[in-house]
Order: structure tokens, then C-alpha cells, then sequence
């Protein structure tokens, strides 16, 4: 499925006690007051895409993901899936779409997790034999074998995501949004969850937007980031062009014996970071003098030699700074 | 009309499979439902004990004696525990509302109404069915009333309106939310007011009386019912009492999906 956002505008209503007054006044007077969301998001994603959507808290992740599922509308712009207005026809596209908050829960609290996935089969009115394939498939990727008779409310963060994975995919969904899907879980659950959304983009290829702090998930799984902050895009493009932003920049990491004495390096390097055992250099891509390499390596007192190119982390926050 | 037909069906699939699942999960901690229905008995016992000392004092008061009183009484708390059954998720609206948890159910290829209808049933459904039926029951033997086949025929058609009634004014209360955020405690209050109903309306000053039979409709839930069961009038009028139900349970539907229309969610 493909996703449009064209000049998209989203505010909120927010009412808040006054912050002068006497202490009746701020008990009972509530004055209101608009924060502004989006400001003119322009976004397109093509069918069998995935993007990352990469963000700081309160920079409108979630807002764009309620707008694309129809849950909210926009103040101003326009949001198309498949070229139709989603909030209108929330219903039809609901069909086709997986929704993924892993802040709340889907399934139902009370009802074991096998009883919820039931329900989920007839919501989405799955033939049986197809639900149970895709059913075993999905819960023995992500190893909730176990607690399918538990109820939802009783299981930890971690199989509980799972467990709304298992349930947001069950009906294999062409547009897949998925609102922090690993926050807070352990590296195994992390791991899994990956593992299967990867396959997934293989086998179904749906479309696939996933809003995430975490730059590691989207590097797994995507291959376009999408960055925003304030409500403004301010990066849109493929991981590696984004990585190339680093300007080539890199770090030769030196771990040698406490107080040895390095050669000099010769060019352009400059000196970074050192500890008794540790000494950085930092310099442009391809202008390291290749024989540098090979007398470090000679060095009895070198334990060990690295080249680091800058984190995502690294760009991203340059990124942000520069739009502060 | 073929698509329209499909989808009830659809939605009454879901409905009951969701309801067996409800009372199936009663069972995964039976302490848990044991408790609440032990605590829903000392508070239907302690409510009649208080009643029956006021009332054995006299011969009864403003004209109702105290069978009478208890069968009013078992009416409305079987119709409160019908209502507890399908409707009772409709107390979570506002909270979801304000905390945006209604944004999963909206992308569901369902009616969201539905799915929050069918979403929980109360615990103690169970005490209060048994308690209603049985002091229903007991109480008519005593009062006398004449049980002819009408009546055994109006009592259950009574009892399904007397729910419908029960969950139009909750779903209308709990509607409001979409336009008063910060009142979710406005379900609550309903809740406790719902006692009022359990009372006969002339016990009521007539300002009230008025209230409890337009805008807050408790006379419809058991006392207009009771007056015929009990045989307190004959009016062939106490057969359209069922409907109510339905016609109040109409509007209340027609705020719920204006509300929904303005929902806005959370930003996170």
C-alpha cells in the first residue's frame, strides 16, 4: 500500500490549570491553549517499503502513525493510503492494516492470549486452516509457545509484545505501522522481533513504517530513514547516504601498553581522545598513510588497532543540533 | 442489504464468542471471582438489612410493603447483573478517551462499540443473578401477586428492556467524555446513582420523580415494570415498557458515534 502525507498540519487542544491566580482559581479556571504536532510534513512511502521513522519524544512519531491508521485527522494537509482518505474509509483499510503501539495493549486484559487470537480470527474473518498456519508459524518465531493460556494482563513486557506481534500480523497486513515495537525489551525479544519482521519484508513485502528511538531496529529492518523533529522532517533518505553525512569522518583506535609512546602521525590527523591505554586519532576518510597500519601492527607494545566510521547515533544528533 | 446482514452476523459471532470467553476467563482465578462475589453478597445483604429494619417498623412505607420493596429490588439487581454482562466495558470510555487507549479498537475491521460491549463482564454477575432471581422470586410468593402467564411472559421482556435502559444511560454518561475529557469520574457517579432505582418512585419528592421518569430514566428500569408484576395497575400501557429499552438505547448510540467522530486520541 502506498502512503501520502502532503503538507500535513496537526495540532492538539490542550487545557491546563492558569499558572497565576490565586489557588481557588487555579484549582477550578482551566485556560486552553494548541500544540502544534506536525507543521508541514510532506511524506511519501511506496507499496512493499520500510521506513524508519526516527524521532525525539513528543516529535510527532506517534501523531503521523494515527493519521496514516485514520485514527486522528489532520488540521491542514492531506494523508492518503492508496490514494484514499484513511479516517474515512478507517474502517476498509482497518482490513489490511497492523497496528502496533507497544505502549498499549490490543489484545483483550483479561482474556488468555489464545482466546484473544480466536477473537482477532473472526474480527478479520481468517479461514481457519490459513489462521492456524499462520498462527503456529508466528508463535513459534517468537517463542510464546508458553503462555498462550495466559492471560494478557499477567505477562511481562516482553512476551507481551510478542504476543500483540503474533496478533498484529495474524491477518497479514499490507500496511504494517509499528509505533515503538521494542522499546523497553530485553535483547532477546528484541532479537525475535527483528528476526520476524526481516522475514516478513522478504516473504509479503508489506509496507512498512516503524517509528523507533532505536537505531539499531531501524538498521535491522528498514532501508530508508525517515528523521523528525519539532514536527518537521529534517532527514529523508537511505541509511547509508545518512551514515555518509558523518562527512567520512573517521577514528583510528589505538590500544597499546600504559604510557607507550606512539610515532607521530603524519597529514592531516588530528589528536583524539587518550587514556594511558588508549589513543584516538581522528581523520578524513582515505587519508590515512597506508604504512602507518602495518608499523602499528610491527609494535610488540600495540595490542590493538581499529578504524571506526561515526554511529548513526553520532549523525543524528549533529542532525538535531544543527535544526536547534 | 446482503452486506448489512453478513456484518450482524459477523458482529453476533463475535459478541457471543466474546462473552464465553469473558465468563472462560473467570475460571483461570476462581479466588479472585469468589471474593468479588462474596463482597457483592455482604453488600446486598447489608443493603436489605437496613431496608428491612425501616420497613418492619411499619406496615410499610408510602403504600409499599416490604415484599413488595424486596421484589423491586430483585428486579432491578438481576436487571443491573444483565447489564454488568454484556455492557459492562462501557465504564472504561472515558478512561480510554483520555489515555487513547480507543485507538486500537478503531482500527479493527469492527464496530468499536461492539468490541467495548463485549470486552469484559463483571465479576460478580454471578451473586447479583442468583441474589435478584431468588429475592425476585421469594418476594412475589410472599406479596401474593398473581404470577398468570402474562406476567411470567412480561418479566423476562421486562428484565431484557430494564438492561437496555441500565446501558443506555451509562453509554450516554460515558459518552459525554469525548467533549468533557477530564470527567471520567462522570461513570462512576452514574454507577452509584444507580441505587435509586431500587426504590419505589413515590418515595421520591415529585421534582425527582419527574427527573427519574425523563431525564435520568431509573423509574423505567424497575419500578413502572414492578407496578404491573406486582399488580399495582392492569394498563395495557406497561407492554410498550420493553421498548424503552431499545428507544433510549438508540440515542445513546447516536452520541457515542458523534462523540467518536470528534475523538482526537493522544499524541503519544
Amino acid at each position: 500500500m502506498r502512503v501520502h502525507l502532503e503538507s500535513v498540519h496537526r495540532s492538539y487542544r490542550v487545557r491546563r490549570a492558569p499558572e497565576t491566580g490565586g489557588r481557588l482559581a487555579r484549582l477550578l479556571r482551566r485556560v486552553s491553549g494548541e500544540v502544534e504536532a506536525l507543521r508541514g510534513v510532506d511524506l511519501r512511502v511506496d507499496e512493499g517499503e520500510a521506513v524508519g521513522y526516527i524521532g525525539l519524544n513528543g516529535a510527532g512519531k506517534s501523531t503521523t502513525m494515527k493519521l496514516v491508521a485514520g485514527i486522528l485527522t489532520p488540521t491542514s494537509g492531506r494523508v492518503t493510503v492508496d490514494g484514499r482518505d484513511p479516517h474515512k474509509e478507517r474502517r476498509r483499510l482497518s482490513a489490511e492494516l497492523g497496528y502496533l503501539a507497544a505502549q498499549r495493549a490490543s489484545l483483550w486484559w483479561d482474556l488468555p492470549v489464545k482466546d484473544s487470537y480466536e477473537l482477532l480470527r473472526r474480527v478479520y474473518d481468517i479461514e481457519p486452516a490459513l489462521f492456524r498456519r499462520r498462527h503456529d508459524r508466528l508463535v513459534d518465531r517468537l517463542g510464546i509457545g508458553r503462555h498462550l493460556g495466559t492471560p494478557v494482563r499477567e505477562l511481562s513486557l516482553g512476551n507481551r509484545t510478542r504476543a500483540e506481534l503474533v496478533g498484529t500480523l495474524l491477518h497479514a497486513p499490507r500496511l504494517l505501522l509499528l509505533d515503538e515495537p521494542t522499546i523497553g525489551l530485553d535483547i532477546f525479544a528484541r532479537e525475535a522481533i527483528c528476526d520476524v519482521l526481516r522475514d516478513l519484508r522478504q516473504d509479503t513485502a508489506p509496507t512498512l513504517l516503524m517509528a523507533s528511538h532505536d537505531l539499531r531496529d531501524v538498521e535491522a529492518i528498514c532501508d530508508r530513514i525517515v528523521t523528525i523533529d519539532g514536527g518537521r522532517l529534517v532527514y529523508d533518505g537511505k541509511i547509508d547516504e545518512l551514515r555518509a553525512l558523518g562527512g567520512g569522518r573517521r577514528t583510528l583506535v589505538i590500544h597499546h601498553a600504559p604510557g607507550h609512546r606512539l610515532p607521530p602521525l603524519p597529514g592531516p590527523a588530528r589528536s583524539g581522545e587518550r587514556t594511558s591505554t588508549v589513543t584516538t586519532y581522528v581523520f578524513a576518510q582515505g587519508e590515512l598513510p597506508g604504512g602507518l597500519l602495518t608499523e602499528l601492527f610491527a609494535d610488540p607494545q600495540v595490542d590493538d588497532v581499529q578504524i571506526e566510521a561515526p554511529s548513526l547515533e553520532t549523525v543524528i544528533k549533529g542532525l538535531y543540533l544543527e535544526g536547534a | 442489504m446482503a452486506d448489512t446482514l453478513a456484518a450482524l452476523r459477523k458482529s453476533a459471532g463475535i459478541a457471543l464468542l466474546a462473552t464465553r470467553m469473558n465468563f472462560r476467563s473467570h475460571l483461570v482465578h476462581p479466588g479472585e471471582v469468589l471474593l468479588a462475589n462474596i463482597g457483592a453478597l455482604v453488600q446486598a445483604l447489608s443493603g436489605a438489612a437496613v431496608l428491612m429494619l425501616a420497613l418492619s417498623a411499619s406496615d410499610g412505607i408510602h403504600g409499599w410493603t416490604l415484599a413488595e420493596w424486596a421484589a423491586l429490588t430483585g428486579f432491578t439487581t438481576v436487571a443491573r447483573a444483565l447489564w454488568n454482562t454484556v455492557f459492562f466495558g462501557t465504564l472504561d470510555i472515558p478512561d480510554m478517551v483520555r489515555s487513547g487507549e480507543l485507538d486500537h479498537l478503531l482500527v479493527r475491521p469492527a464496530n468499536p462499540l461492539m468490541l467495548i460491549l463485549f470486552s469484559k463482564v463483571d465479576t460478580d454477575v454471578w451473586i447479583e443473578i442468583a441474589v435478584g432471581t431468588g429475592m425476585l422470586a421469594v418476594a412475589l410468593h410472599v406479596s401474593g401477586a398473581e404470577l398468570s402467564g402474562p406476567v411470567l411472559v412480561f418479566i423476562p421482556l421486562a428484565l431484557a428492556g430494564s438492561a437496555l435502559v441500565f446501558a443506555a444511560m451509562h453509554l450516554a454518561v460515558t459518552a459525554l467524555s469525548f467533549w468533557l475529557r477530564q470527567d471520567a469520574m462522570l461513570s462512576m457517579l452514574i454507577w452509584r446513582l444507580d441505587t435509586f432505582a431500587q426504590l419505589p418512585m413515590s418515595f421520591y419528592p415529585t421534582w425527582l420523580m419527574t427527573v427519574f421518569s425523563t431525564v435520568v430514566p431509573f423509574a423505567f428500569v424497575g419500578y413502572f415494570p414492578c407496578l404491573y408484576i406486582l399488580g399495582r395497575t392492569d394498563s395495557p400501557f406497561v407492554w410498550l415498557l420493553p421498548l424503552a429499552g431499545p428507544l433510549l438505547f438508540l440515542p445513546a448510540v447516536l452520541l457515542w458515534r458523534s462523540g467518536i467522530d470528534r475523538y482526537s486520541s493522544t499524541g503519544s
